[in-house]
């Protein structure tokens, strides 16, 4: 077993387990979400317009949802005899919203003491942290998010240091058990930060590192001794393995797995030289990053990014709240999306809610980005990003029939989302709420 | 001190009347108005004269040699209001030496004046103004039980003297959370919410009897109380002259502004207020303001669990008079988005408009002159592109005093250079 085995298996031990566990009894899919959307009739959502986010528009359009999949969408597509069908004239219909940055779960709603578990601040290299042995699956913004027509969200690590930890990605489908609310198979994710919080955090404590010089530093070590642990273990497995193993150290065991390339690397950061210089450490040691979070000023080296194939996750527009956000504009997704780069919209929950989610989107638009590109940076972009592509992000034949249907066109100000399914199961409806949780007495549910 | 009072106010109207002189009318014709106080006027014409509204009408003569601005196809509304927020105190929130928003040094500071503060060259102010926000209340931050006295701004003006309306234009109490926690964790009171009313009731008390001196040797100088700047505010407050904002979530803090605002006989408006959907009937009655707000945050604290989207809809369903704030110095112009969503949430589109124009202009008793678009009032007019609190209506003209504001700011010439870099046109 290579590192990179051994390191995969302790990051997926949990879920290893379980999915070996449902191949043994039969049934891969399970969770109350997923059987009952497998054992139910197909489900016909007739008569909106169809915004699938990837191949334009349909008008008086027909979603067909069957076994918790989109079975077929179209203007004209037979709809089996026994589906359920659901009127749905005059309303929009579009992907489940997908937000790749929120800390939902980890910083449950209201930010009581107790439950925060944002950042373990204390230590500024987390590669060895995961936010799924935190994510709270009661957290009340889960409920909130779907009301507001989100249905996947990746959840991240605070951003107080360099390297937070890594992130979860859940399906809002009100699961107990992480394990059911978790996005079986999507890819590793990484949070990193750079910039002003870790530096301002870590001088306060008075730790290294207190500058970008220190924090630039602190990383290039840290990944030379990443290399000298992988090479360890390499001399080692070669070998005749009968002296006593290496020592293990989770933490490097996580930075040798972004050394492979195997894990998407997620980092705030905000300026030009925050930008500028987690590309030379991406140069310096060969590994890629998935996307820059936040990236205020990522409208000036637009191109580049495009280039590397590096996506932004940005807001529709949130100006000047500290020195590194001084430059931002509300034109910062146009303009990345003019110059070819996957922009997508996220919450930063609690920062702004996940429930508002769609409103990063309308703010896009109203600053000049057109319709559906901005509908391409809560769905299919964000969906990219994250490296579920194939599964959400779009109303597409095949994929998860994760679906909301709006009252109106989902960028206008004045539009609410009605109805929400997630793996062809209705999760909300205006009149009755979540209803996962329907029933179960809690605050704060929508 | 009568006489340094007139003084000081007959300076900043001349300093506010400067800028105008010498400049003609201007007439917006073509357009629809949305007067707010009445009704809908289709291919209407405004004139603006002196800084005021001259005429508005359907069928108007155009006085010669205005200067014309075309509105076909436009839509006019009064100047936008933010009934409260940080504009001019707060510059940068993370940066703390840019935030004069409020004084954790004591729980009664109602000697606190705004004004006293306020940068007139903010650049918040700029980024605020292409939202059609035309003027703010601006008020201390919370934290302290008392935190001080608000002014009134137009977001025009050089200088301090130009842009403020009106000051001081009410007290700010604040009920709940976070006055306990700036204190009680460091073992000073308020510890309680019990705590907190016994000391304002007890501040308020003291402001009784100030008052009662005050008046027993009204025009004898020799035996007037020693000048005490707390008291004074507060007595402003007791004799009605000035309002009294209060800042309460919880169902039960309401009730508390309430009977504090009947054994002091205050003039009460509630603010935040995201629990006040549960008593809009009570408010109704008694006829108590609400200004909300804001509306796009989750909430973070306890005392606003019972916090709702459809809070504005309900209260205006009730009756209950309500305006809009952002409580931000950064995100002012997230407004327009809030009052968007208030609508999506039920608020009826005359009533959402009215939230931010004549509401709080009634609500702070200037309506007299702002708020509407009518015959003699302060020309403050916004033209959009479309309908109020849609997604792609913007502000293209914004006047505020029968001028026409810049609305270019920081991120504008930004994104000019953007533009050019990149070949966007």
């Amino acid at each position: 077993m290579s590192t990179g085995e051994r390191v995969f298996r302790w990051l997926h031990s949990t879920a290893v387990i379980s999915i070996s566990l449902l191949l043994l009894s039969g049934s891969f899919l399970h969770g109350q979400t997923a059987t009952a959307a497998a054992n139910g009739r197909p489900i016909a959502i007739k008569g909106a317009t169809v915004l699938t986010a990837t191949h334009g528009s349909i008008e008086n359009g027909t979603v067909l949802l069957e076994n918790g999949k989109i079975k077929a969408v179209g203007a004209q597509i037979p709809v089996p005899a026994n589906a359920k069908i659901v009127d749905a004239k005059g309303k929009f219909i579009t992907p489940g919203l997908v937000n790749p940055h929120s800390h939902t779960g980890i910083y449950p709603l209201l930010g009581l003491q107790g439950n925060v578990d944002l950042s373990e601040a204390n230590s500024n290299i987390n590669s060895n942290i995961r936010s799924m042995d935190a994510v709270d699956t009661s957290d009340p913004e889960i409920a909130r998010a779907v009301s507001g027509g989100v249905t996947t969200l990746q959840t991240l690590p605070g951003s107080d240091n360099n390297i937070g930890g890594f992130t979860t990605v859940i399906k809002l489908n009100g699961a107990q058990s992480i394990e059911e609310a978790r996005f079986q198979g999507a890819p590793l994710g990484m949070k990193w930060a750079w910039g002003e919080n870790p530096k301002v955090q870590h001088a306060g404590k008075g730790t290294h590192p207190s500058t970008l010089m220190g924090e630039a530093a602190m990383l290039r070590q840290r990944f030379i001794n990443a290399q000298r642990y992988a090479a360890k273990w390499q001399e080692w497995e070669a070998g005749d393995r009968k002296s006593v193993a290496p020592e293990r150290d989770l933490e490097m065991e996580g930075l040798v797995q972004v050394l492979a390339g195997k894990v998407r690397v997620h980092v705030h950061a905000y300026q030009m030289n925050h930008f500028e210089a987690l590309l030379r450490l991406s140069d310096e040691f060969k590994f890629p990053i998935a996307a820059i979070h936040h990236a205020l000023q990522a409208y000036e080296i637009a191109p580049e990014l495009a280039r590397r194939n590096i996506g932004v996750v940005t807001f529709g527009d949130y100006w000047g709240y500290k020195i590194e956000a001084w430059d931002a504009i509300p034109q910062n997704a146009y303009v990345l999306w003019k110059s070819g780069v996957a922009v997508s919209m996220h919450t930063d929950s609690p920062v702004m809610e996940d429930r508002d989610y769609r409103l990063q989107a309308s703010i896009a638009n109203h600053y000049g980005m057109p319709d559906e590109a901005s509908l391409q940076t809560v769905t299919i972009n964000a969906a990219k990003i994250l490296g579920i592509e194939n599964r959400v992000g779009s109303i597409e034949v095949g994929k998860d029939a994760d679906l909301v249907i709006w009252s109106g066109n989902p960028l206008e100000l004045t539009t609410r989302a009605e109805r929400v399914y997630i793996d062809g199961k209705l999760v909300y409806t205006l009149n009755d709420g979540f209803l996962p949780w329907k029933g179960s007495p809690s605050f704060l549910h929508p | 001190m009568i006489q340094k009072i007139t003084a000081v106010i007959g300076c900043l109207v001349l300093a506010a009347a400067l800028p105008l002189w010498g400049q003609g009318p201007i007439a917006i014709s073509g357009a629809r108005v949305l007067t707010v106080s009445q009704g809908v006027i289709e291919n209407g014409t405004i004139v603006v004269e002196g800084g005021k509204i001259a005429a508005v009408g359907s069928d108007l003569k155009i006085p010669a040699g205005a200067q014309i601005i075309d509105g076909r196809g436009k839509v006019v509304i009064p100047g936008m209001f933010d009934a409260g927020n940080q504009l001019g105190l707060v510059e940068i929130p993370f940066e703390e030496v840019t935030d004069d928003s409020t004084e954790y040094t004591d729980p009664i500071h109602p000697e606190l004046r705004v004004v006293d503060a306020l940068n007139a060259r903010s650049r918040n102010i700029r980024i605020a103004r292409p939202a059609g926000i035309a003027n703010a209340v601006v008020t201390p931050a919370g934290g302290n039980l008392i935190s001080g006295q608000s002014a009134l701004i137009q977001l025009n003006g050089d200088s301090t003297a130009e842009m403020v309306v009106k000051t001081p234009l009410a007290l700010h109490v604040n009920l709940g959370e976070e006055s306990k926690e700036t204190y009680g964790n460091s073992d000073k009171s308020p510890k309680t919410r019990m705590g907190a009313m016994a000391m304002l009731r007890q501040v308020f008390m003291k402001a009784q009897r100030y008052k009662v001196m005050l008046d027993s040797t009204a025009g004898n100088r020799n035996e007037a109380p020693t000048r005490d700047l707390k008291m004074e505010s507060l007595v402003s407050a007791l004799n009605r002259e000035i309002p009294v904002v209060v800042r309460a979530n919880r169902l039960g803090d309401i009730e508390s502004a309430i009977r504090l605002a009947d054994e002091f006989k205050l003039r009460l408006i509630l603010a935040d207020a995201t629990s006040a959907w549960r008593i809009a009937g009570e408010l109704r009655r008694r006829d108590i303001p609400v200004i909300l707000g804001p509306l796009l945050q989750a909430p973070s604290r306890i005392e606003a669990v019972d916090s709702r989207l459809d809070n504005a809809a309900l209260l205006h369903k009730a009756g209950v008079t309500i305006a809009i704030q952002t409580s931000s110095s950064n995100g002012v112009r997230d407004l327009w988005f809030a009052v968007g969503y208030a609508i999506a949430n039920g608020l009826p589109d005359a009533a959402a408009l009215q939230a931010v124009t004549l509401n709080p202009a009634r609500i702070f008793g200037v309506d007299d002159r702002l708020g509407s678009i009518e015959v003699g009032k302060s020309a403050n007019l916004v033209i959009l592109d479309g309908e109020p609190f849609r997604v792609k209506t913007h502000a293209t003209t914004l006047l505020i005093g029968g001028r026409v504001v810049d609305l270019s700011n920081h991120q504008t010439e930004l994104y000019e250079v953007v533009r050019k870099k990149y070949g966007i046109n």
